[in-house]
């Protein structure tokens, strides 16, 4: 890619000293132009990178007719994610207008170019986390180490991850009277809602860092069991999904789940008490962690 | 490689000889098609009588030219020493005569592996020679790994059969 | 004592910590999954037959993956007409669909083929990626496999591999006479073309890093060797010129070595060889059996396989042949290592209870996973991106092997389209 750059930028002293590369040049020039084109073209479509694939592949079949000496890349446009995600975001807006698709202010504005998902989650730049909730997080980390006797909630704690870790967990038969609000109260919720996004999640497990696949969001939902408002990756996972594409995918996984599973089954009169739910996905048991 | 037609003529009439026994002279370095069973019949005495004393044909019939060895070894059996003392006394009477030994394996092993196996077996064949006299120079070894077996069947029997090293008339040979 | 002490200051910060009992979220932890392939509708691409062609290769390509299961056009309710359009969400919703990607393909003034998709969040209801491709029109197999890596690499966060292709020995004839020729096809089974002409036995072909150069062994003039097989020049040559077979050739990641073995004496042992100078250094001396190098992509070790120990298992060494320590402890043989290219796993052939199967384990040894179950399974292949690999299965009774690929988490194994029989596949990088 880089030669190619390069010989875009002085394709005389490079046909000057190769002359198997005229062709390449020629098709490099001739592209280029045209890439102008398009870009110039067609003007309301932002959202397209232009690839170009090489004419030729490298294959010279000893028993077949040798192709003609084609031009090895003559377009490199690198098709890197980085770049791609540039143009994407303003697109669906200026076009329709009948389309509802809620609240989406994020995406119209001019993007920013980032690497985080254009969806309908707010691009990272909105971390209006307002919420007040210090507290509910301090638990979520605890859970995770098991071993963390130096805090004090993980003490508190450490019954719920046991109960919860099961894996086929239906709705729990009795809820153990606990000390803290959530355990008791609301364990029955948590396992009722884990049961059910249960089905709907497929993390991407292949991926080469489990830990890296572990994301958190804010759900609100409406008192039907329908999903309120996009949900919110938590400030820690958002940074995290910027930094890293396998993040990234965990947490449109995850989002996905959230979606496909809704409306929720709960019981409505503890509205209040489910209404509000952080999540926290973390498939490192399943992939033998 | 050009040859004088009386030569050639020779040859025709060499082959025209064989056609009554077992059909097709071997080719220089491939494997020998399937020969008879392991331990039995490899001095079959039937045929003698229309081969030719220090050809291919002779080698591979009257003297016996394979030797089999155990499931991931090259070490020589007892009685394929006498199989190879034989060679090596056919080698002596046709000082002329060039081998190649063969290394193969059967199926049960991964390719490369088996590469470096069927080596390890044609060069034990080929040690053995040369300890009884014959010049080291006159036998090379190539290693056929699992690619050249004599018997298909996934079974003990067939790998016993391919776990072998045979003997191949290189050069030097009488009418071959 | 204590312990009850440190429970009830627990219970007191508990208690003070917690503030308003409504408002608070809900905490779940979601630890076990479903894993299922995501759902994705591809509706032929604008453009006519092109079109349709084009997005019948992304469908097969995502398909095989594994990873997403692409919708029948039949059930969709929407038909594309102008892909500038935002979709109507809600219509893909109702069939299912997690993702939609739409595209057209047009022939443009000079000739070239020119394609651009889209794909779409069907519930965030946005798009997640928007790419144009151009090339000639020969080429459009390959725009559809780059679109495929694109789409693969947006929802999974690891790179494809599409657009690649597969060297591999072709197989015909009875097993007692085998004719191995050494071939080339795309990942997809596509494009076959033959580089050699069957008169002389060929294995274990492996690329280069460019993918323009083949290491291979050929038994050409009966002389067992390592040979390079330039792609684009179509010539051969002999890799160094030694008295007895060299064999088991693999480039380093920089494309400049090729870790081979050289046997001497019936002995095998590993040796590198400088592609350019041609300067050899041996790597292992042991009067045991070395061979299957690996290079670690970061080529500071290579794996191998020996059986030094006295059965076949594989060894980690640095790269200039010190501190060789065994790996495998698994139980069986084992041989045939090849480094991930992610450098994550090493996977590698094992033979125990009568059958091979293909494994993966950790460089050092640890958490080794079988993931094939086959009566012969061997020879590993690494998709470029670390997650899938190809491999040799073979049939009891001489009936021929196949080349098969199976997902790094030993899902989705699946056979691979070729030209008749086939062996020994090698997986090429991307294609630049």
């Amino acid at each position: 890619m880089a030669t190619m750059a390069g010989a875009r930028r002085s394709p005389v002293g490079f046909v000057g000293s190769l002359m198997i590369h005229a062709g390449i040049i020629g098709a490099t020039l001739f592209t280029f132009a045209h890439k102008l084109d398009v870009t110039q073209e067609s003007p309301p479509v932002v959202p397209v990178d232009l690839v170009t694939i090489a004419d030729k592949t490298n294959i010279m079949a000893a028993a077949k007719a040798r192709p003609k000496p084609e031009p090895k890349q003559e377009e490199p446009t690198p098709p890197e994610p980085q770049k791609t995600e540039t143009a994407p975001q303003p697109e669906p807006q200026p076009v329709k207008s009948e389309i509802p698709p809620e609240p989406k202010p994020v995406e119209a504005p001019p993007p920013p170019p980032e690497a985080v998902a254009p969806e309908p989650v707010k691009t990272p730049p909105p971390p209006p986390k307002a919420k007040p909730k210090p507290e509910p997080k301090a638990q979520a980390e605890p859970k995770k180490e098991k071993f963390d006797i130096n805090n004090i909630m993980a003490l508190l704690d450490k019954r719920a991850p046991a109960e919860s870790s099961a894996p086929n967990a239906r709705t729990a038969e009795k809820t153990i009277k606990g000390f803290g609000p959530q355990t008791a109260m609301t364990m029955d919720l948590q396992d009722s809602l884990r049961s059910q996004i249960q089905q709907c999640w497929s993390p991407p497990v292949g991926a080469p860092h489990p830990e890296e696949l572990v994301v958190e969001f804010e759900l609100f939902l409406k008192p039907d069991g329908s999903v309120a408002q996009p949900p919110q990756l938590s400030a820690e996972s958002q940074a995290a999904v910027a930094r890293d594409s396998f993040t990234r995918a965990a947490a449109e996984a995850a989002r996905r789940a959230i979606y496909t599973c809704a409306p929720y089954k709960l019981p409505a009169d503890r509205y209040n008490q489910w209404q509000d739910i952080t999540l926290n996905f973390d498939p490192r048991q399943m992939m033998g962690q | 490689m050009r040859f004088p037609t009386d030569l050639k003529l020779v040859v025709a009439a060499a082959i025209v000889a064989l056609v009554g026994c077992t059909t097709k002279p071997p080719p220089a370095t491939e494997a020998p098609p399937a020969g008879p069973p392991p331990g039995a019949g490899e001095t079959g005495p039937v045929t003698e009588s229309n081969i030719i004393p220090g050809s291919a044909e002779d080698l591979r019939v009257n003297v016996g030219d394979t030797v089999h060895f155990e499931y991931d070894r090259y070490q020589l059996r007892d009685e394929d020493r006498n199989v190879l003392q034989r060679q090596a006394g056919w080698l002596q009477k046709y000082p002329q005569v060039r081998v190649t030994v063969e290394g193969h394996c059967d199926e049960r092993g991964t390719r490369e592996y088996n590469l470096a196996l069927g080596a390890r077996r044609a060069n034990a064949v080929k040690e053995y020679l040369v300890s009884l006299g014959v010049s080291s120079g006159r036998v090379d070894t190539i290693s056929y790994g699992k690619e050249r077996p004599v018997c298909t069947q996934s079974s003990e029997d067939c790998w016993a059969q391919n776990r072998r090293g045979v003997t191949t008339v290189t050069s030097g040979a009488a009418s071959s | 004592m204590n312990r009850i002490a440190l429970i009830c200051a627990a219970l007191l910060a508990a208690v003070f910590a917690y503030v308003p009992p409504v408002s608070a979220a809900l905490h779940v932890d979601v630890t076990q999954g479903n894993i299922q392939p995501m759902p994705i509708a591809i509706p032929d691409f604008i453009g006519g037959r092109q079109g349709a062609q084009i997005a019948g290769v992304i469908r097969a390509d995502l398909d095989r993956s594994g990873l997403f299961r692409t919708l029948d056009p039949k059930s969709f309710l929407d038909q594309i007409k102008d892909i500038n359009t935002p979709p109507q969400f809600a219509n893909w919703r109702v069939i299912n669909a997690q993702g939609l990607v739409t595209g057209q393909a047009v022939a443009q003034a000079d000739g070239r083929l020119r394609a651009d998709f889209r794909l779409w969040d069907v519930y965030g209801e946005s798009q997640m990626l928007g790419l144009e491709f151009t090339a000639t029109p020969e080429n459009w197999r390959r725009i559809a496999h780059m679109i495929s890596d694109k789409i693969y690499e947006r929802i999974t966060g690891e790179k494809g591999y599409f657009d690649t292709r597969i060297v591999f020995v072709s197989e015909t004839g009875p097993a007692t006479k085998r004719v191995k020729r050494l071939a080339v096809m795309d990942e997809d089974g596509a494009n076959p073309i033959f580089l050699t002409n069957g008169s002389y036995l060929v294995l274990t072909p492996r690329f280069n890093p460019t993918a323009q150069m083949i290491a291979y062994m050929s038994y050409a003039g009966g002389r067992p060797r390592v040979y390079l097989f330039d792609l684009e020049s179509g010539r051969q040559e002999m890799l160094g010129n030694f008295p007895n077979m060299t064999f088991s050739p693999r480039f380093s990641p920089d494309g400049n070595k090729v870790v081979m073995t050289l046997e001497k004496g019936g002995n095998s042992d590993i040796y590198v060889m400088d592609v350019r100078t041609r300067g050899v250094t041996r790597l292992t001396s042991d009067p045991a059996i070395d061979t299957g190098g690996s290079y670690s992509p970061d080529s500071s070790q290579i794996a191998f396989e020996s059986d030094r120990g006295g059965s076949q298992q594989i060894y980690v060494m640095n790269a200039d042949g010190s501190n060789a320590h065994r790996v495998s402890f698994g139980g069986g043989k084992n041989g045939t290592p090849v480094w991930s290219p992610r450098g994550d796993m090493i996977a590698f052939t094992k033979q125990a209870s009568g059958a091979f199967h293909i494994g993966v384990m950790r460089p050092d040894g640890s958490r080794e996973r079988i993931i094939t179950d086959g009566w012969e399974d061997e020879g590993p292949t690494w998709a470029p991106n670390g997650r899938v690999l190809m491999f040799t299965r073979t049939e009891r009774g001489g009936r021929g092997s196949q080349i098969w690929s199976v997902d790094v988490t030993g899902r989705n194994e699946r056979r691979v389209q070729s030209p008749g029989s086939a062996s020994d596949p090698a997986w090429s990088p991307l294609i630049q």
